[in-house]
């Protein structure tokens, strides 16, 4: 189910790019409802995404995502465990996917998105979560500890699953971060916040996992849930599409500091280009079949594009120099 | 082995095969002594010092590990190592801790409502049942036929808006006893504390409490060889429940209501005892927390039925058999259904004297909603080899119950569950000395015990909630040492008296989650302990002084370190016509020590309790 189309300039090396944003306003739910139960499927679909959902319908308990419409940023403990911190979701708009990822939660890509990129999501707290960082509960700490300046932090790593394989690379999202040695720069999370996923590359899904600073012998004692709005992915047919009928071509490190390595299957020679945002080309040279290395110590830090060119096929990839 | 506190000397237990031949009422059960069992007795002396206390606020200062949340909080025990559950409670000879918890709060018990107090160590389920494998406490009423009215009265204040009333009125006819108890307890418990040197003062919030309750016992003997007693305990608690030291305010509570009825009836020949009771049960605890809209009720009663028939066996030995009918139902909406436990029980005993030894094995077993639950039995041995010195012995196999919790609670609640069962030993001796103006004790015993599947609740595996299993299996090994000194000459009187425990209680398995080593000291579970209190008396008036250690200890979080704590007593006494007022004065944690029992729980520093009783009581 699509839920919203947009059509924008991504990066210059892919062309112009169709996306999809799964918002969750698909569910049609009123304000204050949720949906913990997504059926014989288990998986909520919005967008392009699929978010898996495990419900015990005898215990009424559930883990993955949920969708919630509820607005309640006030009442703490696990009863209101459905609401975000904002009081709705993002871009004040009504629906939001909340995960309760005591085991970590996975987004699924589907249709044109699968193997894509994620262009960007939203993330905030969920009240529960945040009110108990706040304030602390029987189980849980007061962020900040007894003298307030205990360094914790309660984080959010996002990793991506490309062809069954868990990539290296992630991108980590602070939900609470005490570790200013000023306390009052400490801060949790109480808006939503658009994160990049761009230089996590080509996926087919997406892994959340949850560290906290507020650990036992028996796990994260903070409530293990966050809430994401506006996940928006790629439509076009994507590089890793391209990949597919490519799947030879290697690309690494990435991210990488001073060289690309690029692997090029077959026998014919191709064109590197690595360009940036907006389009400017960079580095541009020619590569032989099997290994050759590009020499990055030319370009500054940031994302762009590499694209790989022959008579046969074209590849593109995003990398991340740091 | 007996070891009485509050006296200096230890003497030998009670010998029930000897007492049996007199037509006696009063001769108590082959399983309120038996041999080989190192054994705790707070003597009336010590009870009636701490007539204002609660059982937690009792076993803690005479060396037994309490997990205390927090002055006038929930407090359990841990005895030899073991868990809460493994500490069973008998009051008059019945288990009351709850069956949905498989724990009793020691906190609530208050001390004015027993006449004794015991602790077992070690394994006694061949007697008593499920839970009686780390200990077992013994609460005891009994009647007073000698004096025809005896009354005490005890009003007694103290820091942090602590007041404590306590009535006891005792009456006597020739065939009739009567007993009456009342308490009334309020505490605000706002005391001030700091989470570490450096910190600003903080105090104590939303610790309130409110306890009162009532115990009415009459005993009525129609012959010498007869006699009927009922008592009922009726109580009640509120309790508001204080944050942690990270925790910004709670505005939780919890309210506890007990019932507690029994009824016995004991019929005494010259040779023989038969002994028949029934007892209900009843309790209820409302939780509380108005800002996340929790309101947690739960509820059981427990049915209760025994009979036992003693009977003395040539001049060397007694035999006991006895049958047990429990039934038990609880209501929590964590429950699917509404569980109803019923248990049978068998058990036997047989004890043996013989010159200077004695001896008796014990054997019980339980039926559980038709599982039979392995054959549990024990043996016990005691030896005199000299007048000073008396050695003993025991093997004894103990399980411990899953509980309704562990069975039924949705999600989690696993219906096959396990016993958690093992087999323990020990051996002890105790050396004693007894001259014209002192007398001396050392007591010491070994204890070894395996227990396999002990039961845990953890995060279940693929699920979003946790789970009760037989997942871990605990070696506890240790030595326990007493000693006791006291020396009186004119109207002088010096005691002296401690203990050191060194208790090792290791999981044997490496687990996941809960993240556990294989050798690993279980947590709360200090490896060292011991304590120290000295005593003088002149005429009428007593100072004393008491000194704790427990070690570090390993929690759920990392570990807290060890703490030390002393108490210091007044007690004058004035005679005064018929009355016997005496005044007391203590002062808790004398030297203003920081620190936690439990991970984020504070405890107070200095603080002071003051009281006077006066009693009166006429033949």
């Amino acid at each position: 189910m699509k839920s919203l189309k947009t059509l924008l300039f991504f990066l210059p090396t892919l062309q112009l790019s169709a996306q999809t944003v799964a918002d969750f306003e698909n569910f049609n739910l009123t304000a204050g409802d949720y949906l913990n139960d997504a059926g014989a499927s288990g998986k909520f679909e919005s967008g392009n995404v699929l978010l898996p959902n495990d419900y015990n319908a005898d215990f009424d308990a559930w883990s993955g995502w949920a969708i919630s419409a509820t607005v309640d940023n006030t009442t703490p403990g696990y009863l209101n465990q459905y609401s975000a911190i904002t009081g709705g979701g993002a871009d004040g708009s009504k629906t939001y996917a909340v995960a309760y990822a005591y085991a970590g939660a996975v987004v699924q890509l589907s249709d044109e998105a699968a193997g894509g990129v994620v262009i960007r999501l939203d993330l905030t707290n969920s009240t529960y979560a945040y009110l108990s960082m706040l304030e602390g509960d029987a189980f849980s700490k007061k962020f900040g500890g007894e003298s307030g300046d205990d360094p914790d932090f309660f984080k959010v790593t996002i990793k991506k699953y490309l062809n069954g394989q868990l990539g290296t690379d992630s991108i980590n999202f602070y939900l609470a971060d005490y570790r200013f040695a000023n306390n009052s720069q400490d801060y949790i999370v109480d808006t939503w916040t658009s994160l990049n996923l761009t230089p996590l590359g080509n996926a087919d899904s997406l892994l959340f996992t949850l560290t906290s600073t507020d650990v036992g012998i028996f796990g994260i004692n903070t409530p293990t849930y966050f809430c994401v709005d506006n996940v928006t992915t790629s439509d076009m047919p994507s590089p890793a599409a391209e990949v597919g009928q490519v799947p030879q071509v290697a690309v690494f490190p990435n991210p990488t500091t001073d060289f690309l390595q690029i692997r090029l299957p077959g026998e014919q020679a191709a064109t590197a280009c690595i360009s940036d945002i907006y389009g400017k080309i960079l580095v541009q040279q020619k590569i032989a079949p099997g290994m050759s290395k590009i020499d990055l110590a030319g370009i500054p830090a940031g994302a762009f594009s590499l694209q790989i060119r022959s008579g046969d096929y074209s590849f593109s990839q995003i990398f991340i120099k740091k | 082995m007996v070891f009485l506190l509050g006296q200096a000397a230890s003497s030998g237990q009670v010998d029930t095969v000897l007492q049996l031949p007199q037509v006696d009422v009063s001769a108590t059960s082959l399983r309120r002594s038996p041999p080989g069992d190192f054994s705790q007795t707070f003597d009336s002396t010590t009870l009636q010092k701490n007539n204002t206390a609660n059982l937690s606020d009792l076993l803690h200062g005479q060396g037994i590990f309490i997990k205390s949340y927090g002055l006038g909080s929930l407090a359990t025990s841990s005895v030899r190592g073991g868990s809460a559950g493994q500490t069973a409670v008998l009051w008059n000879g019945f288990q009351i801790q709850s069956p949905m918890l498989g724990l009793l709060d020691l906190s609530l018990l208050p001390v004015s409502f027993a006449d004794e107090i015991s602790l077992r160590y070690g394994g006694n389920s061949s007697l008593w049942g499920s839970g009686a494998v780390g200990g077992v406490v013994s609460l005891e009423n009994q009647p007073d036929f000698e004096k025809k009215i005896s009354l005490r009265a005890e009003s007694a204040a103290g820091s942090f808006g602590w007041f404590s009333e306590q009535l006891k009125l005792k009456l006597a006819g020739n065939r009739f006893a009567s007993a009456t108890r009342l308490f009334y307890l309020t505490a605000e418990n706002d005391f001030p504390f700091r989470t570490a040197s450096g910190q600003p003062e903080r105090r104590q919030a939303n610790a309130a409490q409110k306890q009162g309750g009532g115990m009415q016992e009459i005993y009525w003997r129609p012959s010498a060889r007869q006699e009927f007693s009922l008592q009922t305990w009726l109580q009640t608690a509120s309790r508001e429940i204080p944050p942690t030291t990270t925790q910004a305010h709670s505005e939780a509570d919890q309210s506890d209501e007990v019932w507690r009825t029994a009824l016995h009836w004991k019929l005494a020949g010259s040779r023989w005892m038969l002994q028949a009771r029934t007892a209900f049960f009843r309790e209820t605890i409302r939780y509380r927390d108005e800002p996340t809209g929790i309101d947690a009720r739960t509820r059981f009663w427990t049915s209760i039925s025994e009979a036992e028939f003693q009977r003395q066996l040539g001049k060397a030995m007694s035999v006991q058999v006895g049958v047990n009918q429990t039934i038990t139902r609880a209501f929590s909406k964590n429950y699917a259904s509404l569980p109803v436990r019923n248990q049978s029980a068998l058990f036997a005993s047989w004890r043996i004297r013989q010159g200077a030894w004695s001896a008796q094995f014990n054997g019980r077993t339980e039926w559980v909603d038709g599982e039979v639950v392995p054959f549990t039995p024990s043996l016990g041995v005691e030896r005199t080899l000299r007048n000073w010195l008396k050695i003993s012995g025991k093997v004894s196999k103990s399980y411990r119950l899953p509980t309704l919790n562990d069975l039924h609670w949705q999600p989690g609640g696993q219906p096959d569950l396990l016993p958690e069962n093992g087999w323990g030993e020990e051996v002890g001796a105790v050396f004693s000395f007894k001259k014209k103006h002192q007398a001396g004790s050392f007591t010491a015993s070994v204890f070894n015990r395996h227990i396999k599947n002990w039961i845990l609740w953890h995060p279940a595996d693929g699920q979003p909630w946790w789970s009760a299993s037989n997942i871990a299996e605990v070696w506890s090994r240790g030595i326990e040492q007493r000693f006791g000194w006291s020396w009186q000459r004119g109207f002088w009187q010096v005691k002296l008296n401690g203990g050191y425990d060194f208790i090792r209680s290791t999981n044997e398995k490496p687990l996941a989650v809960p993240k556990v080593e294989a050798g690993g000291q279980l947590i709360y579970v200090p490896e060292h302990q011991a304590f120290a209190q000295a005593s003088v008396q002149f005429r009428d008036a007593e100072i004393s002084y008491l000194h704790h250690f427990t070690g570090s200890v390993g929690t759920e979080l990392g570990s807290l370190p060890a703490y030390q704590t002393g108490t210091l007593r007044l007690d004058y006494e004035a005679p005064f016509r018929h009355w016997q007022p005496r005044f007391f004065l203590t002062v808790e944690n004398l030297w203003d020590e920081t620190y936690r029992v439990i991970e984020r729980r504070p405890m107070p520093g200095r603080y002071f309790r003051a009281g006077v009783s006066a009693s009166f009581s006429k033949n």
